[in-house]
């Protein structure tokens, strides 16, 4: 109470003087003096923030005005002179300091001290992309494009792609240094309303300086805050984030971060790819599949050689005996060693590969690949078999569609590799009983994290480790409990008189 | 803030995983490691009688450098010692996770091979072995394919059983053998040849643990199908010659060629089980049993004699005709040798026993055994003749 109640004295005790005070301190503030007929008017702005053509064509030339006979008695008169939209007329001081600092001018005539005139004319695309293609998220089929870092561009992206009233974009600024505006947006009628206030509640909550990235507000509003599992969806692709609020799901954008958050959203969600839905449902479903298995694949692989070749030769097929051990004849290290050490070798070439110059990057990744594991191989650090293990578990981890997924994945697989060097496969199984445990427990917002699995539903299986035809989804998922269940509606064939075509 | 939400159960969780890290580190002190290259993994084991103790032979293949065999020999008096003389022997810890043929030596094999067998069922390292028996000592088997691939004997046993006729045999059929009643086991015999060549040489077939009978591959044949699905094999017939032969040309040239004295005989000609099924009942008639037998096969005909035109309808079904009664009274006379040397390893004594309210093995092969008789019905289709070979 105390904090609050010193915090309103402040913004009252707040002056114009003051501000303009505190504001002079800056370099990039101006204030220029100008006359209207005989009227003095002084405008106060940022430089580095508003659009010096627009200052120019629209504002200051149209001050210059030829009627000798007009005279300027209030701001009223000043605003009809000028052809800008955004204006508005107040005398709170609050509202003044906040426009001032995102790049509005403030207007003052001689005659009224106590109003100001705020002119909208910040110069909010300087600074940003101007091509939108989907920096880390592609696709072969359908479109390619993806938000940037301007959330009113982001908006005008996606009202483009929803375009119904029923879609609602509400506003709040977070950030008691960047003030940054995030965004939460909704289908309205479809979306739960007990999603929408928990999102609401969360993220009003929320007392941070600076909001980076929604990634960021991500941590601060989610469920478990030691999972290393994502409990929201994040993406910079259109589709997929207009996908998941069609669907029911709450969407969050911030300013100045192409990455969209959405929730409440499943395990299931994070290994969905919109071309899954761009490409017939036979091969959607495969490729489905395929992602799916490869998770498991990258999970388990090294682990599973360490358990078997510490313990459990005894399980080994009598075929790959041979070759198993010859290509571990010369290596001196236990097997976990030798995992790890290939393991973190992966590791530093990903790490690398991402920090270093694109160009560069590519060359080191695959020359330091082949050099290293040629090299690993020739001086018996590892065994022939175990690299292509884990080349391959590496690859599987990137089939999955979402980053912070993958980078999940990756790290589950050292403490499967530990767990198995201790125990063998019991290990192993123990670590799967504790990661499911887990699993169970995690909540999206207040949403089981593993339906269908747990709890089973066995309607929406029909959009999980397969993607059936369109006409078997076009309901919304149950768990999301949205108000109108029905996507769209499944028109039944008619069926056509024999005709010579139809042979 | 929204903390208050989920922070109240953080410490015991924390807590309860360290637990269990802790005690995943004490207890994988627990765990004796076997690193896959530090082990004398051997493949096939031999067992001999040798003066009154058990001797082992133990052939492991050396992976890591050359790639040569190497042969460790034991003997103890009883199998658990055995194991502990194989390792003083051995640079690398022998283990036996990985054996998959188990050969019995012939002087072992007459002498009862319960020791072993008892054994090893206990030990769950132990995977769905093969077992053998040899017409020699197991040693000299062993001795024998040192030089071979090191699954030489196992992939042999594996394609003379799923090719060639051999009926299947691993650890679960010899414990059923062993542990039940109402039948006997079998086990495949395995030998040289005159050409020092490892070959399939029949069956060793058991009283109780003792080997009492040996019968032929052919008989092998007959025995796989009766007991199994899988009757894959080849069986060669020997054509009687037909009554009334008529004298035509084909004759003629028979005749001629026969004058020329070529190798094999002209009326002995091979079929190749396909598939099909066999059904074996037992039906009581005055207090007399009767097996009844009944085979139906499909076959494929590979070079039928030339005195034999397949495309003449009488022919054809003479060929079909008595090449089923040839292999029904094979099949009996099988039977009657197995019934004379009081082994019973097709089960009879377990359908006997499905049957009567009463069963007491030693009646049965007392009493109802030798006395049963056998009759027995073949249903051959021949098909695919006279394509491929």
């Amino acid at each position: 109470m105390e904090l609050g109640g010193n915090f309103m004295v402040d913004q009252n005790t707040m002056t114009f003087e003051k501000l303009i005070t505190l504001a002079k301190k800056s370099r990039d503030f101006s204030q220029i003096e100008n006359r209207v007929n005989d009227t003095k008017v002084l405008i106060s702005y940022f430089s580095t923030l508003v659009n010096h053509e627009l200052m120019q064509t629209s504002f200051l030339s149209n001050l210059n005005v030829k009627d000798k006979n007009l005279k300027i008695k209030s701001l009223k008169d000043l605003q009809e002179l000028l052809p800008l939209s955004e204006m508005s007329i107040t005398s709170d001081i609050a509202e003044i300091e906040n426009k001032l600092y995102k790049g509005q001018l403030i207007v003052q005539i001689e005659n009224d001290a106590s109003n100001f005139l705020l002119i909208n004319i910040n110069s909010c695309q300087t600074g940003l992309r101007q091509f939108n293609d989907s920096e880390n998220e592609f696709s072969v089929v359908g479109p390619k494009m993806g938000f940037v870092e301007d959330i009113d561009t982001n908006m005008n992206l996606l009202r483009r792609k929803i375009n119904s009233p029923k879609l609602v974009i509400e506003e709040i600024l977070i950030g008691s240094l960047s003030n940054t505006r995030v965004m939460i947006v909704y289908m309205d009628g479809i979306t739960s309303e007990q999603h929408i206030n928990t999102v609401r509640e969360r993220l009003s909550d929320i007392d941070i300086d600076i909001v980076w990235d929604t990634s960021l507000l991500d941590q601060v509003i989610r469920d478990n805050q030691n999972t290393p599992f994502p409990l929201y969806l994040s993406t910079e692709r259109i589709d997929r984030i207009t996908y998941t609020i069609v669907n029911g799901q709450v969407a969050i954008f911030s300013d100045g971060t192409p990455y969209a958050i959405s929730g409440p959203s499943t395990l299931f969600d994070f290994f969905i790819s919109p071309e899954d839905y761009y490409l017939n449902w036979v091969l959607g479903s495969f490729f489905r599949f395929i992602r799916i298995m490869g998770v498991f694949f990258s999970i388990f692989t090294s682990s599973i050689y360490v358990a078997v070749l510490t313990f459990h030769y005894e399980m080994i097929p009598k075929d790959l005996l041979g070759p198993l051990i010859e290509s571990r004849a010369n290596v001196p290290f236990p097997p976990i060693l030798e995992v790890i050490f290939l393991e973190l070798t992966i590791e530093l070439l990903r790490e690398a590969g991402a920090r270093l110059p694109t160009k560069v990057g590519q060359t080191l990744g695959i020359v330091g690949g082949i050099v290293i594991g040629q090299a690993a191989v020739a001086a018996a650090l590892t065994s022939n078999i175990l690299l292509i293990i884990v080349a391959l578990s590496a690859l599987s981890s990137f089939t999955t569609p979402i980053f912070v997924m993958s980078n999940t994945i990756r790290v589950l697989r050292f403490i499967f590799i530990v767990l198995a060097s201790c125990l063998g496969g019991l290990g192993i199984i123990l670590g799967f009983v504790f990661l499911l445990a887990h699993l169970f427990r995690l909540k999206s917002f207040g949403t089981p994290y593993l339906v269908p699995l747990y709890p089973f539903r066995r309607n929406e299986l029909a959009d999980s480790f397969i993607r059936t035809p369109f006409k078997f989804i076009n309901k919304r998922p149950e768990y999301l409990r949205p108000k109108e269940p029905i996507k769209y509606r499944v028109k039944k064939k008619k069926k056509t008189k024999g005709d010579l075509n139809d042979e | 803030m929204m903390n208050s939400v989920k922070v109240y159960k953080q410490p015991k969780f924390i807590i309860s995983i360290i637990v269990t890290m802790v005690i995943c580190l004490i207890l994988s002190g627990c765990i004796p490691r076997s690193i896959i290259d530090e082990l004398g993994i051997t493949h096939t084991i031999g067992v001999d009688a040798e003066k009154g103790k058990i001797m082992a032979t133990v052939l492991y293949p050396n992976y890591t450098n050359s790639n040569k065999a190497s042969i460790i020999k034991a003997a103890a008096d009883n199998p658990a010692t055995l194991k502990t003389n194989l390792g003083q022997k051995s640079q690398n810890q022998i283990v036996i996770g990985q054996i998959r043929t188990f050969v019995f030596g012939v002087d072992y094999s007459k002498a009862g091979i319960s020791r072993v067998v008892e054994t090893i069922c206990k030990d769950a390292r132990m995977g769905n072995i093969t077992f053998v028996i040899s017409d020699s000592k197991a040693e000299d088997i062993l001795k024998g394919i040192k030089d071979a691939p090191p699954l030489f004997l196992s992939h042999l046993i594996e394609t003379s059983v799923q090719h060639e006729g051999i009926p299947e045999t691993n650890l679960h059929t010899l414990l059923a053998q062993y542990y039940g009643s109402g039948i006997d086991i079998y086990l495949p015999n395995i030998s040289f040849d005159n050409e020092k060549q490892l070959r399939m040489n029949g069956l060793g077939i058991f009283k109780g643990d003792k080997l009492t009978l040996n019968v032929s591959n052919k008989e092998a044949f007959l025995f796989k199908i009766m007991s199994e699905k899988n009757k894959r094999g080849y069986y060669d017939i020997t054509l009687p010659k037909k009554d009334n032969q008529k004298t035509n040309k084909n004759n003629e040239n028979q005749k001629g060629k026969q004058n020329e004295k070529k190798p094999g005989n002209e009326n002995n000609f091979a079929f190749n089980s396909l598939y099909g099924n066999h059904k074996i009942t037992l039906h009581k008639k005055d207090n007399e049993y009767t097996v009844n037998v009944n085979i139906k096969l499909n076959v494929e005909l590979k070079g039928i004699p030339e005195s034999i035109n397949i495309e003449k309808k009488e022919d054809f079904h003479y060929l079909q005709k008595s090449m089923e009664k040839i292999l029904a009274k094979d099949i009996e006379t099988f039977l009657i040798k197995l019934q004379k040397n009081e082994v019973d390893p097709l089960g009879f004594g377990i359908i006997y026993r499905s049957q009567s309210k009463e069963w007491n093995e030693k009646n049965f092969y007392k009493n109802v055994y030798p006395k049963m008789k056998f009759s027995v019905k073949t249903d051959l289709n021949l098909r695919q003749m006279g394509v491929g070979e």
